[in-house]
Parts: C-alpha cells; structure tokens; sequence
C-alpha cells in the first residue's frame, strides 16, 4: 500500500513537472525572442533545469515535430529552438551536445544559430562539436565568426582568443561591441581575452567590473569546478575587491578551490595568499606539496612577487622547502636562482639535489654545465639521470 | 544509426571467442534498430508490382499493389503547383479499366529509380523517377518514356498499398499555374473547414476529415525531400487539436483558388491567411500559405484525405520562411 502511495507520488510529482515545462515551453513559442514573457520562461525553464532537459532537447530539431508536438508556425519554431538552445546552455546539458551542434548551420535563422553557438560553448569539449564549430569560422557572416571563436575558447581551444581579439581592435565598432559583450556572457572563459585586450589600451573597466561581480557570486556556487574557475579567473582581473570573498574560499571543501583562491589572493599581493602556499610547500602531504609548487609557478610566472621568498626558502632548514622552491624557481624561469641553485648540488639531500639539477636544466645556463656534470657521478641514481637529462637541456658546450 | 557493422563485428568477435555467447546473441531482437529499412524495403515490394506489370502486360499483378478501399490518380500536368492538378482516375475500378486498355495495346519497357520515401507511422509518400521506352504492341514502335511520380501509401496488413499516384509531378523550378474553381460544393466544404477553425470547434474541424487523413508539411518548397507527414490519422489530429485549441485560438482568411472534382474525388487549393492568438501571449502570429487538398465525398460530405500545407508560395518573399 505505502509502495503504491509512492509510486503515485513519483508519477504524479514527474507529470505535474512536464505539465509545467510543456506550459512554459507554449509561452517560449507564443513571444518572441527577447521579448519579457519570453525571458520570463527561459528563466523558469532554467529554474527547473534537468527535469526538464528531454523535453527541450526534443524541441531542437524541427524536423521532429510531428503529432501533438507539431506547430505550423516557423515563428514559433524559432522561439522554441532559441529558448530550448539557451536553457540547455544555462543548465550545461552536455547530453544536448549533438543535437545543438546541428543547428549551427544556415540552415536555421540568425537568432536560432547565436542561441546554439552560445550554448554548444557551456556544454563542455566534445570533438563533434568543436568541428561542427570551426566550420562555422568560415562562415561568411562576422558576428557568426566571432560567436564560434568564442564557443571554441569556452571549449579550450585557446587559440581562437586572437580571432576575438582582431574583432575588438580592427573590427567595425558593432563587431566590437559585441565582441566585448560576449567575452562577458562567456564568463571565467572570457576573462584572460578581455585583460589582454585591457593591457592592449581598450577601455574595458565596466566589463570586466560587471564580469568580477559575477565572479564573486559564482565563489558561492554548489560545484566546485565553477568556484575554481570563478577563483582563477578573478587573480586574472587582479581587482582588490575580490580579496575579501577569496579568502573565504581558503578553508574550502575542495583541494583545488583552495589552492586556486590562495593563488589569486598571492597575485593580488595579498599576505595570507602567499602564506597558504608557502606552508603547504612544507606540508608532509606530497600532493599539497604539489599543489603548491604549480601555484606558486603560476603566480611567480602571471604576477611575480614570490621571488625573494622563494629564493630564501632555498637555504631553509626543512628540505621539502629547498626542493619545493627550486622546482618553482626552474619552472617559472627565475634566472636570478641560478647561484644559489648551484649551491644545492651539493646539498645532503638527494631529493634536493635532483630538484636543483632539473631547475638547472630548465634555466639552461651554460655557467650550470660543470656542477651538472659533476651530478652525474652522483652516488644516488635519480640525481645522475637528471643531472644527464638537464645537460641535453644545456646542448653540445 | 545504421547498425549493421557494430553487429557484424560483435558476432566474429564472439564467434572467434566465446561461441556460446554468440548464440545467445542471435536470439537477441534486432526488429527495433532494422524496422524503417523494413518498411522501405515492403513499399519498394509494391512499387515493384506496379512497374513489372506494366512490363509484362499483367494489370492484375499492378492492381495487386493498389488499396481496393481507395486508390485515386491525379494529373499533376508537369507541375509542382496544385493549381495544375486533376483527377485522372477517381476509382481502382477506372484505373482497371484503363490500365487494360494500356496494356493491350503498349509495353512498358520501363527502370524505375526510388527517389524518395518519407514514413510516418502507417502513412508514407514516395517519389519515382520511371524512364525507359514505351513500345507499341502493333507495331513495335519505341517511343522515349519518361516520368516523375508522386505516390501515397498506407499500410494495411503488413502490406503496403498505394492509395494514391500523381503523375507527371513537376520539379522545383516549375512556376505558378491558374487555378479552375468549378465545383460550388467543394469550395462550400472548405470555406465551412475555415470556419471550424475560427469557431474552435474541435469536432467541427475533425467532422471535415476523413478517418485517414493524413496532413503533409510542404514547408513552402516544391521539394518532396523536405515535406515532412505532421499527422497520419484523424485520430493523431485529434490528439494535437486537444493541446492546441487549448493554446491557441485561430482566424483564418480563405480563398478557394483551384478545386476540380471528378466522381467521388476532388483536389483543390486554398490560399490562407492564418493568425494566431495566443493565450499565454502577447504578440498574434500571421502566416500566409497556400495548401493542396484531396479531398474524397464520404456520405453526402466532401471530407480531407491528404493535405499538403504550405506549399510552395510561387513568391520570392516568402522563400526566405523555409527551414532548410
């Protein structure tokens, strides 16, 4: 008896939800586009989110309306595939992927296609797709250019930002604005582009003021994935009123959180940034000590300001600082360590003096040649493999 | 997605490896992933029927592949525009009878290319290409043949059965013909499907149909690969009319351009001006189209068979609406 009371439960809990999603997706298709019953019905249909994902997906492709999902009006079409194309952008319904990739084409009218470019970016990295989109590069239009280098850079393919950034600097001023205007609806994606493009003289203060707010509320957000990205891309920005959110993230649930807030904080020069990284340098944990060691690269590398500490921790006490910070210093390139790098070949620890030999091989500082050398008679076999693998770095003396 | 392969290189890996499982796995169903090709290959059966009776003088093994209940052929005169369109045959029995005629005297030395099939449920249209030769019987003169054909099925049985042909369809660059307006009841019969839709009536509108109409989107293009079947049935009509006329209420302009009637069978075009209102919106949509009609008497009352919406506008203007 309880089992049919919740069987009943469940059922009538899903019908009452597609009851709704079917309302909202005949108010989608009776307003057009933009307009505020429209928005209105994204925003509730987005509310709703996974739930009711099938019966969007369903709405993308024309073709299938047939029955009771027919509706003779292309009109109608258009608001359906628009709508359905932003809310499943919205909710990040990778499962939608193949089905929005196909109405990228020209097939489909101008609206339907940037509300599918716009949407394949946030569905995740999938091959089909990106194809699908850097076919779209070549499409004669410039709005449907940019749109697709766009969604491609919100898929890592990084190599698009220069599409994006020839549109803001050469590119007609509507061209331009919308370039910027999509870098912000982008998110953490857009932000490395839009502060290339600020350090290039573009005046773009209030975007990227209007992309850090929405940064700090995304700090709050359930999945920690958008919390680390919120908290990368606002060291990016480099504004100070981040700090205060940032640092609320360093007692974060998630590794990766903490070390990407306290990585921005230490870009913002900020003290308690820089000591969170510094103590997990020397943290027994190896892969803290990991996490440090690529934050502290990132930050030395993207803002600088870790150097002279860095270089102090090489003649510390406890070796897992000497061997943290020589990693750093190699990795980020910090020439000025090449001296006291030097002094760690002869360090009692082996792990210390492996650590020094690969920095020197990234340093690839000829003056490094007979200390390497002199490595490769090492009595531990670690530091004479990368004592020989840093000397290849150095070349033929 | 064709199956095929993946199912082909499951069995010789299983037959190399684990012969006990590949038996298991013939025993799995596969109707599910082959049933469209079935169905393609069961209309491709009854337009075989119909071509190699012509070829061998046989009319009965033609009229094998023709629905007893309804079969009519219309006269598409070499366009694509219902305007041009009239009925040749309006029975199986009239085209009996001059399908004997035909072979007495002709042969039909005739290949046959399946153009395109398009199937929605138990309802499919087919287009065909025929070419060939057509010989005279008495003196064996060879005449040049050949032939675009629209063709409408229905599946009855298991079988598939040709309810309707139009012969010598035109293609997409055929232009705009003028249409004849001669039968008063026919144009009465629509003008009062009109008003059902301005009415709501929901069973005003389903009254009009037949129990198998079918309605065809033509997405304003003169191009059978991209008409889509909406509805198989009035059954299926009735089951959208019953979200729709909750959503949205109509008003339809309609002038009667064309309806030409032979027997029992008819064919007409409307030009519509449809607005819709919307009950969760603002802003009423309003769409002009033009549709074909077969239309069929059925107790006294001209009722739809099959509908081909939006046709193609012969208007520039409105080429730009079409989906692909």
């Amino acid at each position: 008896m309880l089992c049919c009371l919740s069987l009943c439960a469940i059922v009538s809990g899903c019908s009452t939800t597609e009851e709704q999603v079917a309302e909202q997706i005949e108010i989608l298709a009776a307003n057009d586009v933009g307009s505020e019953n429209w928005e209105a019905a994204v925003a509730n249909l987005t509310a709703i989110g996974r739930p009711g994902a099938r019966q969007l997906v369903a709405l993308l492709n024309p073709a299938g309306y047939r029955g009771v999902q027919y509706r003779e009006f292309r009109d109608e079409i258009e608001n359906t595939i628009t709508g359905a194309a932003t809310i499943l952008g919205n909710i990040r319904h990778k499962a939608a992927s193949a089905s929005m990739k196909d109405r990228l084409t020209v097939a489909y009218r101008d609206t339907e296609r940037r509300a599918a470019l716009r949407a394949v970016g946030e569905l995740g990295f999938n091959e089909a797709a990106v194809t699908a989109l850097k076919v779209q590069l070549k499409d004669k239009d410039p709005k449907v250019r940019l749109l697709a280098a766009v969604a491609l850079v919100k898929l890592g393919e990084d190599t698009l930002r220069d599409t994006i950034v020839n549109a803001v600097v050469h590119g007609e001023q509507e061209l331009a604005m919308m370039a910027v205007s999509e870098l912000e609806r982008a998110n953490y994606h857009g932000v490395a582009t839009l502060v290339a493009l600020k350090a290039e003289g573009q005046q773009l203060d209030q975007a990227l003021s209007r992309v850090r707010d929405q940064l700090i509320e995304q700090l709050g957000e359930d999945d920690p994935e958008i919390r680390r990205a919120s908290a990368a891309a606002l060291g990016s920005i480099g504004d100070a009123q981040a700090i205060e959110p940032l640092l609320k993230l360093l007692p974060d649930a998630s590794n990766l959180v903490r070390f990407h807030a306290a990585s921005s904080l230490a870009r913002l020069g900020h003290e308690q940034g820089i000591e969170f990284l510094f103590n997990a340098l020397a943290d027994v944990d190896p892969i803290l000590r990991l996490n440090a060691i690529k934050s502290l690269v990132r930050v030395q590398r993207l803002a600088g300001g870790v150097e002279a500490r860095l270089l102090a921790c090489l003649t510390e006490e406890r070796p897992a600082l000497r061997s943290g910070a020589a990693q750093v210093l190699g990795q980020a390139g910090v020439h000025d360590a090449l001296n006291p790098l030097l002094g760690l070949t002869d360090d009692e620890q082996a792990e210390v003096r492996w650590n020094a030999a690969i920095a020197l091989g990234h340093l690839r500082a000829d003056t490094s040649r007979e200390a390497l050398q002199k490595l490769t008679d090492d009595s531990n076999e670690t530091v004479v493999y990368y004592a020989q693998w840093a000397l290849q770095q150095l070349g033929a003396g | 997605m064709n199956l095929y392969p993946l199912r082909n290189h499951l069995l010789s890996l299983l037959k190399s490896t684990c012969p006990a499982a590949l038996g298991l796995l013939l025993l799995l169903p596969i109707e599910s992933a082959f049933a469209a090709t079935a169905e393609t290959i069961l209309i491709r059966q009854s337009l075989e029927k119909d071509r190699s009776g012509r070829r061998r003088g046989d009319a009965e093994l033609v009229l094998s592949a023709y629905d007893e209940d309804r079969f009519v052929a219309y006269d598409a005169a070499g366009s694509a525009d219902g305007r041009a369109w009239s009925i040749l045959h309006d029975s199986r029995e009239s085209m009996e009878q001059a399908l004997k005629a035909d072979l007495e005297t002709r042969r039909y030395d005739i290949q046959r290319d399946v153009v395109l099939i398009s199937v929605w449920k138990d309802k499919a249209f087919v287009t065909t290409l025929d070419s060939g030769a057509v010989i005279d019987a008495g003196t064996g003169a060879r005449q040049p043949y050949a032939e675009s054909l629209l063709w409408t099925f229905r599946k009855l049985d298991e079988e598939w059965l040709v309810t309707g042909v139009i012969i010598a369809l035109g293609d997409t660059d055929a232009g705009p013909a003028a249409g004849t307006v001669q039968a008063d009841d026919v144009v009465e019969s629509l003008m009062d499907h009109a008003q059902q839709w301005n009415d709501g009536s929901h069973s005003g509108i389903t009254g009009t149909l037949s129990e198998e109409a079918v309605i065809t989107d033509s997405y304003f293009s003169s191009n059978p690969a991209k008409w889509l079947i909406m509805f198989s049935d009035r059954e299926e009509i009735d089951e959208w009319l019953d979200d729709r006329l909750t959503a949205v209420e109509y008003d339809i302009e309609r002038t009667v351009l064309h309806a030409v009637v032979k027997g029992d069978e008819a064919v007409a075009v409307t030009q519509d001006r449809v607005t819709a209102s919307f009950t969760s919106g603002t802003e009423p949509l309003t769409q002009e189209s033009l549709t074909t009609w077969f239309l069929t008497r059925s107790g006294g009352s001209w009722v739809v068979a099959w509908s081909w919406s939006k046709a193609k506008p012969f208007r520039s203007a409105d080429g730009a609406t079409t989906l692909h």
